[in-house]
């Protein structure tokens, strides 16, 4: 293993351990296995928190690695190609009939499947990365403003309130059973987005380079959209929407293992994992009664450090 | 060798090649000239298999290319797409190893095989002191070679390469030619598309002429460079002048 892996793997069993123990109840290690309060809040609540932390984040970081290799742009994410947010309107339908638990992860999942069959179709036999990211642009804003329709219709305000705060996207309260619904989708949608890094190396070239080297146009978007729909969709089911990690990790991550796609997969996932676990155990660090809402947090992180590596990226000559 | 038959290709509505036929053979330079719409870039990417013919065929060794399984043809015919400027900034030794994609089963790392050739392709363009730079850095000469070295590394019977030499200075144009012309020596055929007539009287043994599609001319260089057959060809006049062994076009 390189040794900028070693580092990050090294930084994500950092970020994980600091999760279990942060929080209003610091759980130094001695607690974590014991017959007690604290023992029950690790088991209960930390552990599947820091576990859905690491491995949503770790989709996120990985879709939007995939997807900015796929279409040749580094300011694609999932939320751009319309999986996110259709996935949140699955779960917004699932808020308004009163739903919840895996009842409420169908829905989402169901939301996330109907945007990849349509993205599929969307994007047409030949359109290529280009009808990709323009029929995912077209599945966002639909998605979305069929969302916020269904927040205007709302029967009453508390309905209205747990939709917006879900739809912010927390990793609070969660249970081993998120975790257990969840992660079989993740990591079938992580195999089949890595199974794409040698056609994201060829495609560097340009579609027809890419082609002409062996990569099926076809095959690639289906796997594409497929594997972003299983991974982010059943993230989005259990965390609500956490935005910007899919779009700055890729970044940073190739500023220390370079640019070839496929060579960012894997640090991106990780990177991913770590953001999200420091981002949530910021949240919970803050001072105050409540807690900020992680996707909230995320973009007030993100935006800053994204619009920093902007003005970076700029100086340098093209 | 590659056999084109009664080959038309349309795009949307506009046939761009029309009934053409005609065999190429390995170890020999080929250049396509023509006027711009002429259908070069079409012809080139029909027989990469880049689009569908309307009509006709073509073969590779007697086997239709259609037949070719994506991968198969990938390791047959080697393209060189026009200005395909990389869109990350990979080093040049990671950029030729892609050249190496449609040998390889999936995970697989690189073999002593495929590490030969990346090596062997990175010397012969005289790209090795680069091997560690990314692309973005290199000047239009070194990344063309990179951009070569990519295509050798395929090691492909066939190079069918699209103005190779565009935005390139007259001694980094004489580099890609003399690279094409090893490739050649060495066996494989290579199909170039060409802008520079002076260029592809240097460097080809086969000149193909095309306009609106239809072939004009195809034959040996000096059968096809004719002030006649330009003209059919630009419909402009153009004198053809030999100098030292070497031809020279002006145009009239």
């Amino acid at each position: 293993m390189k040794r900028s892996t070693l580092l990050l793997v090294a930084l994500l069993a950092l970020a994980f351990l600091t999760s279990l123990a942060a929080g209003k109840v610091w759980i130094g290690p001695a607690d974590w296995f014991a017959d007690t309060a604290n023992g029950w809040i690790m088991a209960e609540l930390r552990l599947p928190r820091a576990i859905l932390g690491a491995s949503v984040g770790a989709v996120l970081g990985l879709s939007g690695a995939v997807l900015q290799g796929y279409l040749r742009n580094p300011l694609a994410d999932p939320t751009v190609v319309g999986v996110s947010s259709s996935a949140a309107l699955g779960g917004v339908i699932a808020i308004l009939l009163g739903v919840s638990g895996l009842a409420m992860f169908g829905f989402a999942m169901a939301g996330a499947a109907i945007s990849v069959a349509l993205l599929v179709a969307l994007a047409g036999r030949s359109g290529g990365p280009l009808g990709f990211i323009l029929a995912g642009m077209v599945l966002a804003t639909l998605s979305g403003s069929l969302t916020a329709l269904l927040i205007s219709m709302a029967p009453n305000p508390f309905a209205t309130s747990e939709i917006i705060a879900w739809m912010m996207g927390a990793l609070t309260d969660r249970t081993m059973d998120d975790v257990a619904r969840a992660l079989p989708f993740m990591v079938l949608g992580s195999v089949i987005l890595l199974l794409t890094a040698r056609s994201l190396d060829a495609l560097t070239l340009g579609e027809d380079a890419a082609r002409s080297m062996g990569v099926e146009p076809d095959r690639l978007r289906w796997q594409i959209a497929l594997g972003t729909g299983l991974a982010v969709g059943a993230s989005v089911a259990v965390t609500g929407v956490v935005g910007f990690v899919g779009l700055i990790v890729p970044h940073f991550i190739r500023r220390i293992v370079g640019e070839r796609p496929s060579a960012t997969l894997i640090p991106s996932a990780i990177g991913g994992a770590i953001l999200t676990l420091a981002a949530d155990s910021a949240v919970r660090l803050l001072p105050g009664a409540g807690e900020v809402r992680l996707g909230i947090a995320m973009a007030a992180i993100g935006a800053p450090f994204f619009f920093l590596l902007l003005t970076r990226i700029r100086r340098e000559p093209a | 060798m590659i056999g084109i038959e009664a080959l038309s290709v349309t795009l949307g509505k506009q046939q761009v090649v029309e009934a053409l036929t005609l065999s190429l053979q390995r170890g020999r330079v080929t250049a396509i000239l023509g006027a711009n719409g002429a259908g070069k870039t079409s012809l080139l990417r029909a027989i990469a298999g880049l689009v569908p013919p309307s009509a006709g065929s073509i073969s590779i060794d007697d086997t239709p290319i259609a037949a070719l399984s994506l991968p198969e043809r990938a390791r047959r015919l080697g393209y060189l797409p026009q200005n395909g400027q990389p869109a990350w900034a990979l080093t040049v030794r990671e950029l030729v190893a892609l050249g190496r994609l449609p040998h390889r089963s999936p995970f697989a790392a690189l073999s002593p095989g495929d590490e030969a050739a990346i090596d062997a392709a990175i010397a012969q363009t005289d790209v090795t002191h680069l091997a560690d730079r990314t692309v973005d850095t290199l000047s239009g000469g070194e990344k063309a070679r990179a951009k070569f070295a990519r295509v050798l590394a395929a090691e492909t019977d066939w190079i069918l390469a699209d103005e190779p030499l565009a935005n390139l200075d007259p001694p980094h144009q004489q580099d890609v030619l003399r690279l094409m012309r090893a490739a050649a020596d060495a066996g494989k055929g290579v199909l170039v598309v060409l802008h520079q007539l002076d260029a592809a009287a240097r460097a080809a043994d086969d000149i193909l002429i095309l306009k609106q599609g239809r072939a004009v001319a195809f034959g040996p260089c000096v059968e096809v460079l004719t002030p006649a057959t330009l003209e059919a060809a630009f419909d402009m006049a153009m004198d053809v002048i030999t100098h030292q062994g070497r031809v020279a076009i002006l145009p009239r």
